[in-house]
This record gives C-alpha cells, sequence and structure tokens, in this order.
C-alpha cells in the first residue's frame, strides 16, 4: 500500500528510532562503563568530553554517554509500556462506545469529558507528590492511565462513522455476526488511528517522563533517565552544558523522530479508496 | 389491509413505520418525531419484482432496509416466508438472513476498501457454512463469471474497479447465499446510462434463471418501466398507489403519480404530454399535513375537507389498482359480455 514518497518519508525517523532503540538495548555492549559507577580517585569528576569519556562525566564522576545510553532503555521502556497501555485501553473503551452507541455513548463521552478537564500534568504532579518516589511499574500505570483519553474519543469517532457505512451494513445483511463485523470490517479501519495516535504519544510520553523526572517525581536518582541526568546538569556548582546537551539531544531527536513517523504513517496508511 | 395479488405471497409487509425522534436528549424523551416511513403495506410475491418509487426522502430506502431490520421499525409487521421477521431474536434472524439480501445504490461505499472482493463474496458463504476452501473458490468464481466478471478478479480490491464492474460485485455478494429475494436499493442510479442497461439487464437475467423476488427500489421511471411487475409509489413516508406496471403507466389514479407520470420526458417529438407542474416542496415528514398528505400540491378539481381532515386508505379501486384517495372512484366493474341475440 505503500507508494515511493510514503516510504522515503518513513525512513528517516524509522532509521533514527531504531539506531537510537539499538543503542539502547545495546548499552551493556557499547559503553564498558556502568552508568552508577562512581570512580574511587574522585578526579574525573564534572570532566567536560573526552576521548576517555565522549559525553564528558557528571558532579560524581560518573560517565554521562553511559548513563545517557543506559537512560534511554529507561526511558524508552517507559514510554512504550504507558503508550501501549493508554493505547489498548483508550482503544477498547472508545470502541465500545462508539459501537453500542445511544446513551451508553452519550455516558461514556460526558464521563470521558470530565476526566479530561482535569490536566493530565497536575494529576501527575498530586499523584507523584502523595506518594512520593513512584516505582517504575506505577510510573508506567500512572502514565498510561492518564493518556488514554485522546486515543477514545479518536477511536469512539471512527468507530461510530463505520457502523454507518454501507460495507458494515452490507456484511450484517449477510448475516455475519457482530463480532466479526468489528473485527473484519471495523477494526482494520480503526488500525492506522491508533498506530498514528500511539507514535504521537509515545513522543508526548518521553516529554513527559523527562519532565518528571527532572522535576524529580519520576524515575528516581542514581537511576539514569533522560530526565534524572538533565537535572544532574542543574544541581548547585557551576553549568556543565554537557549534562544538558546529550540527554537533550536525545530527547528531542526521539520526540521529532516519533512525530516525523507520525506524520509519515498517517498518509501512507490511508486507504486509497479511489482508483489510482 | 392486505395488498396482495393472490396466492400465499413471500414477503408481506403491513403498517410498517419508522420514525425518527427529533430534539430529544439523552435524559429526555424526544417531543418530535420524523416520520420517514409511515404505514406501509404491500406483498410480494416469489420471482416478483415490486418497483418502489418515489422523490428522494420519500421514505423508500429505509423501508428497503427497516424490512431487512437493517434499521429497526418503530411498528409493523414484516412476514417472509412465512415468519415474521419483526419477532425473530438475533440468532435465528441472522441465519435468515440468507434467504434476504441486499444490493446497494453506492458501488463505492458499499465494499469493504480493505478486503479482496474474493473475501468479500467468500463471507456469506463462509458465515452461514455453505462452502469452505477451494469448494468456496470455486463457487466465488462462478459467481464473478454469472454477474459478468471474471474468476482471476477475486484476488483484487475494489479500488480496481470501475463502479459498473464494482456493482456486479455488490451483486454477486448478494447472490453467494442464494437468496429468494433482493433489495435492489437504487443499484443503478449511481452508474452511466450505457453501464445501466447492462446492470438492469443483469438483475433481469438473475431474476429469470434464479426465481428471484425483487423490492426494486428507484426514482428512475425509465428504469422501473422495464424491470417492475407492478410499481408502489410512494410519498412522504407511505404508499399513494400500488398497481400492476402497465396499469399505472397507462391510467395513473393518483393526482401525484399523474404528475410523476407527467415528468418523463417522451422520446418523440410532439408527444409530449399537458405536463403537470406541482408546487411548492414535499412537506416535510417531521410535521406531515394533516388528512391526505398530498393534499397541500394536490390538483385535482374535486379537492375538498375531506382531504385535509380524513387520511385516506389504499383502497382497491379497480382489480390490482390501490390508490390512497379520496376522489377516485370504484371502478364499476365491466359488464358481462353481451349474449348473442
Amino acid at each position: 500500500m505503500t507508494s515511493r514518497t510514503d516510504r522515503r518519508r518513513l525512513a528517516l525517523p524509522l532509521a533514527s528510532l531504531v539506531l537510537l532503540s539499538a543503542a539502547a538495548v545495546g548499552a551493556p555492549w557499547i559503553v564498558s562503563v556502568p552508568p552508577n559507577a562512581i570512580p574511587t580517585d574522585g578526579i574525573i569528576a564534572s570532566m567536560p568530553p573526552s576521548l576517555a569519556h565522549p559525553f564528558g562525566t557528571d558532579s560524581l564522576g560518573r560517565d554521562v554517554l553511559s548513563r545517557v545510553l543506559h537512560g534511554a532503555r529507561i526511558s524508552l521502556a517507559i514510554a512504550l509500556l504507558s503508550v501501549a497501555l493508554s493505547t489498548s485501553l483508550g482503544a477498547a473503551y472508545g470502541a465500545f462506545a462508539g459501537w453500542i452507541g445511544g446513551r451508553v455513548d452519550t455516558v461514556c463521552m460526558r464521563l470521558l469529558d470530565v476526566a479530561l478537564s482535569v490536566p493530565r500534568l497536575l494529576v501527575l504532579l498530586v499523584v507523584a507528590a502523595l506518594w512520593g518516589a513512584l516505582p517504575n511499574g506505577s510510573l508506567v500505570l500512572l502514565l498510561g492511565l492518564t493518556g488514554w483519553y485522546d486515543v477514545a474519543r479518536l477511536v469512539r469517532g471512527d468507530v461510530r462513522a463505520l457502523r454507518e457505512r454501507e460495507f458494515v451494513l452490507a456484511a450484517r445483511a449477510t448475516g455475519v455476526r457482530e463480532a466479526r463485523i468489528l473485527l473484519r470490517h471495523v477494526v482494520p479501519h480503526v488500525w492506522p488511528t491508533l498506530v498514528v495516535t500511539a507514535t504521537l504519544a509515545v513522543a508526548h510520553t518521553i516529554a513527559l517522563e523527562a519532565g518528571l523526572s527532572f522535576l524529580g517525581l519520576g524515575v528516581q536518582p542514581p537511576q539514569a533517565s533522560w530526565g534524572t541526568i538533565l537535572a544532574d546538569g542543574f544541581t548547585p556548582g557551576g553549568a556543565r552544558w554537557w549534562l544538558t546537551v546529550f540527554p537533550g539531544v536525545a530527547i528531542v531527536t526521539v520526540v521529532l523522530a516519533c512525530n516525523a513517523l507520525g506524520d509519515a504513517l498517517r498518509e501512507a496508511l490511508s486507504p486509497r479508496q479511489v482508483a489510482a | 389491509m392486505s395488498v396482495s395479488s393472490g396466492a400465499t405471497p413471500l414477503l408481506e409487509v403491513r403498517d410498517l413505520a419508522k420514525h425518527y425522534p427529533v430534539q430529544g436528549s439523552w435524559w429526555r424523551s424526544p417531543s418530535q418525531f420524523i416520520r420517514a416511513v409511515d404505514g406501509v403495506s404491500f406483498t410480494l410475491h416469489a420471482g416478483e419484482t415490486l418497483a418502489l418509487v418515489g422523490e428522494s426522502g420519500c421514505g423508500k430506502t429505509t423501508t428497503g432496509r427497516a424490512i431487512l431490520r437493517l434499521i429497526e421499525p418503530t411498528r409493523g409487521s414484516v412476514r417472509f416466508d412465512g415468519q415474521d421477521l419483526l419477532a425473530l431474536d438475533r440468532e435465528p434472524l441472522r441465519r435468515l438472513r440468507r434467504h434476504m439480501q441486499i444490493v446497494f445504490q453506492d458501488p463505492f461505499g458499499s465494499l469493504n476498501p480493505r478486503l479482496t472482493i474474493g473475501a468479500a463474496i467468500r463471507e456469506g458463504l463462509l458465515v452461514h457454512e455453505l462452502a469452505q476452501g477451494a469448494e468456496a473458490d470455486r463457487r466465488v468464481a462462478q459467481l464473478l463469471e454469472e454477474v459478468g466478471l471474471r474468476a482471476e478478479h477475486a484476488s483484487r480490491y475494489p479500488h480496481e474497479f470501475s463502479g459498473g464492474q464494482r456493482q456486479r460485485v455488490g451483486i454477486a455478494r448478494a447472490l453467494a447465499v442464494a437468496p429468494k429475494f433482493i433489495v435492489c436499493d437504487e443499484p443503478v442510479s449511481a452508474l452511466d446510462v450505457s453501464v445501466q442497461a447492462q446492470v438492469v439487464n443483469l438483475l433481469r437475467d438473475l431474476q429469470r434463471d434464479r426465481g428471484l423476488a425483487y423490492l426494486f427500489i428507484a426514482h428512475d421511471l425509465a428504469v422501473v418501466s422495464h424491470m417492475a411487475d407492478r410499481v408502489a409509489v410512494m410519498y412522504l413516508g407511505r404508499i399513494v398507489e400500488l398497481a400492476p406496471r402497465a396499469a399505472l403507466f397507462a391510467e395513473p389514479r393518483m393526482p401525484y403519480t399523474q404528475a410523476l407520470l407527467s415528468a418523463v420526458p417522451v422520446p418523440k417529438p410532439g408527444r409530449a404530454p399537458r405536463r403537470i407542474v406541482l408546487a411548492g416542496d414535499p412537506p416535510s415528514p417531521a410535521n406531515p399535513p394533516s388528512g391526505c398528505v398530498f393534499h397541500p400540491r394536490c390538483q385535482h378539481p374535486a379537492k375538498d375537507a375531506r382531504c385535509t381532515r380524513d387520511v385516506p386508505v389504499l383502497a382497491e379501486k379497480s382489480p390490482g389498482h390501490w390508490v390512497a384517495c379520496h376522489h377516485v372512484d370504484v371502478t364499476t366493474p365491466l359488464p358481462p359480455p353481451l349474449a348473442p341475440a
């Protein structure tokens, strides 16, 4: 289904994401220094980038390259898992409301409006403040449970539109069971929406998690995530640009690549309805 | 009231209605209804074509869909092959669907763009367990050839076909389950005129070969005169005249039908009959006129207070010719042939 322009637009963001993920997965083999290793001599603390430490070291003398790569594992894993959770939740909720329709749909959507009226960041800050240091599992849960509203609305809209399409009526007239209509005639048309929104949500969640961790409410030190490394660069004792720039570039790269990928996928996955 | 033409009908529709609520919210019952279909009755026999004609918005499509319960009717009864369709639960209804099918107007929207046409046609075979595997492939190939396509088209997607070809696919899909009855919902009005003729002829051939009954919904009277055995004329959700094709075209009796027929162009110079031009637009089905729904636009010379007060029933004014009008008299039966002197 993809044309050549589609493939070209997909290539760059996909390549950069694959490269970054590979670096994250292969971190222990790429860098020899563990991310939390504090050298005993202490002389190499807060060193600018050098051959031995290409991204420099932080105030405790830990290797920033190692921390950025290992931090990528944490940041990407949290984002991917919480988006998987929020997308499934949103898809199920939206599909249910849209397919049943009527009053059930109205009630579901009003509840969603209520949920949407509370800013996500506020919820996250309050929960993190109340419970203090959250383990990463809870962080995934929290991000997942607060991130599904938009997906639900989009899927609900898609399903409601699809429900009225004549090929759905035709399947019903043929005698196809409702469950099969939903799986075979409706879900395949919702799939592109899910893929695109999930891709964009990964970008959003990466930034959100970095923000929370930067504030000390997300991933907890000494564990490395892009947000905690950024925070380390803001500790008293003078600006160390390498602590800001390298995790910052990583965040920007992933967010841009995800957004570009999402847009390219939206183009590539829209069905060709009209004969070419 | 029974509007039949003898013998046990395959389909018997009585007082079918579909009202859509307007201005209602989810916590409040609606205060107003759109009467899309408001008391439609007719019968259809095996192998017969009943055309349902009328202008846009008169409730033809809703009637067709309500009969198949693709839309749940508000009231009325539909008996198909001896069974009360509206009383059936979901599963028995689903099973019965293999005997009644529909061909849609829009050949673009009625095929799933993500399924090959082979898969679309197979679906009916699979869900009714009529054929599987290689046998299903063979049946699909046979169906494609029966509707004038080629067997190897099965692996192609809808967007690879023209409008006329897609309509043939839609017909093949309907035929796959070997139905007795098909609702043809304006099956040719989205097609070019030259393609229309091909599809109409295909439908006629299939009817002859398979003994199908059609409810043929249309607004093109030329197509109707080619297809129909009987014709029902709808206006604002009701049938206002129902007659055998020849009788209806030769001697329309309801003033609305007369106006409708006078609008058909006659392909003979100088032969055009007097054109009856109706004033205004059809009234809103949310607020239909009292009495005869046609009375505000009616040009019948005898129009009187009764027309605005009493709803005329669809009554048999001469054998097989049903008219809903206070001022169409029952034709006196022909006198018996004179005995030779």
